[in-house]
């Protein structure tokens, strides 16, 4: 059990949300792929082990995770639809109840590796939908 | 009856026409009047109703030619503020770097060149300093091109059960074959 009080495994059925801190990052209707692209030298993308509700909880993470900056929404998914475009998924703390979305695809080749996690993120985007914005 | 008619938009919004026709006196007159002008027949010189048709004439032809343009100065601009709004550390609350400079510029000239009949892109910052250009016909058809800072391509496309990914080069002049092809694939043109 983590500090959290969440277990260290993240269930198929558990919701997961990626702020938005960037309002080139999404529009009404959708997340964009770029929303869920990476950190460089990581490899890694950041969320949070948490849906829609309680939505003060919601907004109480996302303050720790932008040091309170302003978010403009999140995009929420399920650990199974990570799963299922071929990531992984590791619990993360601290801080409480982030994760990190792993194994994204590595090449020799920088740009082909880039198109390749391109592809990754767009399916992410695909299964977020419409943001749920703040 | 005009002996020509020139048609030309401005950056600043206006389209003004111009040309010359042969008064009752064989002398050429010369004008340039607002388009409104032209089609409201509110301009002396072109009260004809010959010069009238192909005011309507050219208003159909323009809305094809004018709308792009003065969308795509707008991306530009819009490129200008995104650039100014992620040219610190740390943009996105994740640690994202700073856009490269590259990248803003190889940006702007792919949208300079790309073709007037194809839709424009929206814009996004990526976390690595590149800049993505997204067309979204529908939420399962879509494509992704990532322009960083060097001249190759990566891009992702959605197209309903379809998908894939690709690299193509970019020599600042044209759009890849290959990508331009995709893209007209994907939004039918």
């Amino acid at each position: 059990m983590l500090a959290s009080g969440l277990p260290e495994h993240i269930a198929d059925d558990e919701h997961l949300a990626r702020f938005l801190f960037q309002s080139n990052q999404f529009k009404a209707a959708e997340v964009k792929s770029s929303a869920f692209m990476p950190h460089r030298q990581s490899q890694e993308t950041s969320v949070f082990r948490h849906g829609v509700t309680p939505l003060e909880t919601l907004w109480a993470l996302a303050g720790v995770a932008g040091a309170q900056r302003k978010v403009y929404g999140a995009a929420i998914l399920t650990a199974r639809q990570v799963r299922a475009v071929a990531l992984d998924l590791m619990a993360d703390e601290p801080p409480a109840r982030h994760a990190a979305i792993r194994g994204w695809p590595s090449v020799a080749d920088p740009e082909l590796q880039k198109a390749l996690q391109l592809e990754c993120a767009k399916l992410l985007a695909q299964a977020a939908g419409r943001p749920f914005l703040k | 009856m005009s002996e020509f008619i020139q048609v030309k938009p401005y950056s600043s919004g206006g389209v003004f026409y111009g040309g010359r026709f042969p008064s009752s006196t064989a002398k050429c007159n010369y004008f340039t009047i607002t388009q409104r002008d032209f089609i409201n027949n509110a301009a002396s010189p072109v009260a004809s109703p010959v010069l009238r048709k192909h005011g309507e004439d050219l208003e159909r032809n323009l809305d094809t030619l004018r709308t792009p343009y003065h969308k795509k100065e707008a991306l530009l601009e819009a490129l200008d503020e995104l650039d100014r709004e992620c040219s610190t550390p740390n943009w996105d609350c994740y640690h994202a770097l700073p856009l490269h400079q590259d990248a803003v510029e190889q940006t702007r000239m792919f949208l300079r060149v790309l073709p007037n009949d194809l839709p424009l892109p929206e814009i996004a910052p990526e976390p690595d300093g590149s800049i993505s250009l997204d067309w979204s016909m529908s939420r399962v058809c879509s494509l992704t091109i990532s322009v960083g800072s060097s001249n190759r391509l990566p891009y992702a496309w959605l197209d309903g059960i379809q998908r894939g990914h690709d690299v193509e080069c970019f020599d600042g002049r044209t759009i890849p074959a290959p990508l331009e092809f995709r893209l007209r694939s994907l939004v039918r043109l």
